[in-house]
């Protein structure tokens, strides 16, 4: 199972690891989209790590496409979420600091499908969301992008 | 400089060659913003903008201004994020042979204190009139960082 230790400082002991996340709202606004991770149950933003050879926002939506089945193009850069008082350990003992880009991502086709990496997908009231809770900072990062800033939170 | 100097190669997608890291980039404009400030690397002669990789344990905002003074011992502090840059089709590679696609993000900065000086890492901290930076023979896509700035558009710029 993934696991998230919190401490000051402890992404010290990780290697950085570049992350893309993708709020989709739904059409009214109204609802975000939220995938399920298999790996350890948590609700979450489709996200996952950039592959060398790949843009920020290509990773961005190659990540959604695989989650989530959907189409999506990247519309603006919501912030950056790089604190380093966390440090994940996947499965395979790997231990990484993530710097997460954040983005808002419009729907451009495709239809909503599972994949190996998430068990479910839903679109969640915005009240709702508020009292879930999201892996790491994903409320955060949601709540970032519904205040409509156009410059970038730095987190 | 010893030996090989650092190169970045130019090619479809060639970034899938190397790890990926991520860097930062400070633009530091002096009160009139008539001027920014440009170092000169040791590892290959270029002038570029001041910044360097990310290490773990610091966030983005910390890694830029450690980056700052470390190269320039100015001491910064991050403003805005003015743009991700992550072009796959570039790709770093190192006197050691370390081969890297670099996510760069690039913040403009103010300076809090300290005197320009130099590092180990640079042979030059000067601030160039902006026109003459953008003629320079600057360090891979560097002058696109100053001009996406000089565009006086908020947004971030996604590339």
């Amino acid at each position: 199972m993934t696991q998230i230790f919190y401490g000051e400082r402890l992404g010290r002991n990780g290697k950085i690891r570049l992350g893309c996340s993708a709020v989709i709202f739904s059409e009214d606004r109204e609802k975000v989209l939220l995938t399920r991770r298999a790996d350890n149950g948590q609700w979450c933003l489709p996200s996952g790590g950039a592959e060398p050879g790949e843009s920020a926002a290509e990773a961005c939506e190659r990540e959604v496409r695989e989650e989530t089945g959907l189409k999506v193009r990247v519309e603006r850069l919501v912030g950056v979420y790089s604190d380093p008082n966390y440090l994940i350990e996947y499965e395979d003992g790997k231990r990484v600091q993530v710097v997460a880009i954040n983005f808002e991502a419009s729907i451009l086709g495709g239809e909503i499908g599972l994949s190996d990496e998430t068990t479910e997908i839903n679109y969640f009231p915005l009240q709702e969301i508020r009292r879930m809770e999201l892996i790491l900072n994903h409320k955060q990062r949601i709540f970032d992008t519904l205040t409509g800033q156009t410059e970038a939170f730095i987190r | 400089m010893n030996g090989k100097p650092t190169e970045v190669l130019v090619g479809e997608r060639i970034a899938r060659q190397g790890q990926l890291r991520v860097a930062c980039a400070a633009v530091l404009f002096d009160q009139g913003r008539d001027n920014i400030l440009l170092t000169r690397r040791s590892d290959n002669g270029q002038w570029c903008l001041p910044g360097g990789m990310l290490d773990p344990g610091e966030s983005v905002a910390e890694g830029c201004e450690r980056e700052v003074f470390e190269e320039t011992c100015l001491q910064v502090k991050v403003l805005r994020l003015t743009g991700v840059y992550s072009n796959p089709d570039q790709l770093i590679v190192y006197p050691d042979g370390n081969m890297v696609h670099v996510f760069v993000l690039c913040f403009e900065v103010r300076c809090v204190g300290g005197e320009l000086g130099l590092s180990v890492e640079t042979t030059g901290a000067q601030f160039f009139p902006v026109s003459e930076a953008l003629q320079m023979d600057l360090f891979h896509g560097h002058a696109e960082f100053i001009r996406d700035i000089l565009t006086g558009n908020d947004r971030v710029f996604i590339r």
